[in-house]
């Protein structure tokens, strides 16, 4: 072999290694990634098929809650995904309904925190705070109290997992950018199941990916806690721990294979609670779930048509999951709602195919517009007409005979 | 992002007051955010606006006029 021709040899190989480990790095870690996905494929999504709503069940006893909240999901997006796909969405099938009010305690438009903040604690705050009152007094969560009382407890989003929905019911800051503090909070407070993306506000400093200001390891540190972490959709099926930390990006989620369909990561979070809550002493003390369809916000602050409407159908595909498994389990409240509504989104010629000819959108921010609320199973007929936001954690906790409520911390 | 370019980041659940293409003068107020008082820091035109999820912020760049 002639010294050239060697040469060329090594060079090909070279090549063809830094092929294979540039397709070998997961598609999840680009936070570009999400600006790859085909906005336009919604192959994903099955139509429910039937307008009916779904049957109110019974009046058995309520052992699990799971509440779903679409982040600036108003009326419209519901609306306009429904005629995108020619048909109603599970969730707009709910047999209870009503509305939600929802400013904050500073303003007539909430954002994401004070929102959740509302739905978790009862308690209204000002924008941007974290399971606190204005003066800073933390209140517990809805969540926390659950888990108080012997349920099991999980929070599943799209966001990163230190976001303002999925921290206002396991954490407590006066400032929804304290991440690195939510993500140690959300560990502390032993949360059974954490599902979502933010993977950098665990990784130590040291770490090349990391977003913390210092060298804690929480990935480790969870571990040592007794959780399991998983990062991909394999490993979450495989694992049947009563704890598992699931963080399947370094920022947001992608929203698109390999990682886990926000539906998957609902269904998984129901099964891992139902085991974990099956293991303790009393036999099966049940499970509070909040699931987040958390990039409907993003899309309508980018007054962008397509990405609602498919990040709509990602969290209805997570619903209707949730359904599933009420409707056969008979035991679990289920509540469909949102923090606020994003894009003041309006609909016109709704005849109409195209989207994008007949939306209109009224603001980049959000708007103080009331949001539509759909509930099942027992206890749902408690959520129908009209209510502040803050109602729906007190009423939680009345059906969960939770007592006293809304409950500051010690 | 060119270097010439001043950033403005504001909290993105407010409305802003100003567009792409826009021109904006020192001073003008370029969100609705009531309690965070955001003023253009620098007389120019408005060349793009980012929502930045992570932070939950619209990022305004703003060209100076020469």
């Amino acid at each position: 072999m002639n010294r050239t021709f060697r040469a060329v040899l090594i060079a090909i190989t070279a090549v063809v290694v830094a092929i294979v480990l540039v397709n070998l790095v997961p598609a999840a870690e680009s936070p570009s990634t999400s600006t790859r996905a085909n906005v336009d494929d919604l192959s994903f999504y099955q139509t429910s098929g039937t307008a009916a709503p779904y049957p109110l069940t019974s009046d058995k006893e309520i052992k699990n809650v799971i509440l779903c909240i679409g982040d600036g999901m108003g009326a419209s997006q519901i609306a306009l995904a429904s005629t995108k796909v020619g048909g109603k969405l599970h969730l707009g099938r709910m047999p209870v309904t009503g509305l939600v009010q929802t400013r904050s305690a500073n303003s007539r438009v909430t954002d994401s925190a004070a929102a959740a903040t509302a739905l978790a604690t009862g308690v209204k705050t000002k924008n941007g705070m974290i399971g606190v009152a204005p003066n800073g007094q933390a209140y517990r969560s809805i969540l926390e109290l659950a888990k108080a009382a012997g349920m099991a407890t999980g929070l599943v989003a799209t966001s990163t997992i230190t976001h303002a929905t999925p921290a206002s019911f396991g954490a407590h800051v006066k400032s929804r950018s304290s991440e690195n503090a939510i993500a140690e909070q959300l560990l502390a407070n032993r949360v059974n199941v954490l599902l979502g993306g933010g993977r950098k506000f665990f990784l130590p400093r040291s770490s090349r990916n990391s977003a913390r200001k210092d060298n804690r390891d929480l990935i480790a540190e969870a571990g040592q806690a007794g959780y399991t972490y998983v990062a991909s959709e394999q490993e979450l099926r495989s694992t049947s721990s009563p704890r598992v930390l699931g963080l399947f990006h370094l920022e947001a989620l992608a929203t698109v294979p390999p990682e886990p369909s926000l539906g998957t990561l609902a269904s998984e979070a129901i099964r891992l609670l139902r085991q974990a809550s099956q293991a303790t002493s009393t036999g099966n003390s049940g499970f509070f779930l909040m699931v987040e369809g958390s990039q409907i916000d993003s899309a309508c602050h980018n007054n962008d048509a397509r990405r609602a409407i498919r990040q709509t159908l990602l969290f209805d595909q997570a619903v209707q999951a949730v359904i599933d498994f009420a409707l056969q389990d008979g035991h679990t409240l289920v509540i469909v709602t949102a923090d606020h509504e994003t894009g003041g989104l309006s609909l016109s010629d709704a005849g109409e195919r195209n989207p994008e000819t007949r939306v209109r959108w009224s603001t980049r921010g959000h708007t103080g517009s009331p949001v539509p609320i759909g509930a099942l199973g027992p206890g749902a007929a408690t959520f129908a007409g009209d209510q502040d936001n803050t109602d729906i954690a007190r009423k939680i906790a009345q059906l969960l005979n939770i007592r006293p409520f809304p409950q500051p911390s010690e | 992002m060119s270097a010439r370019e001043t950033i403005v980041r504001v909290d993105a659940t407010y409305d802003l007051k100003v567009g792409v293409g826009d021109a904006v003068h020192r001073g003008d107020r370029v969100s609705d955010a009531p309690a965070q008082q955001v003023f253009a820091p620098v007389s120019g035109v408005v060349k793009s606006i980012q929502f930045d999820p992570q932070n939950h912020e619209f990022v305004i760049a703003i060209l100076p006029t020469a």
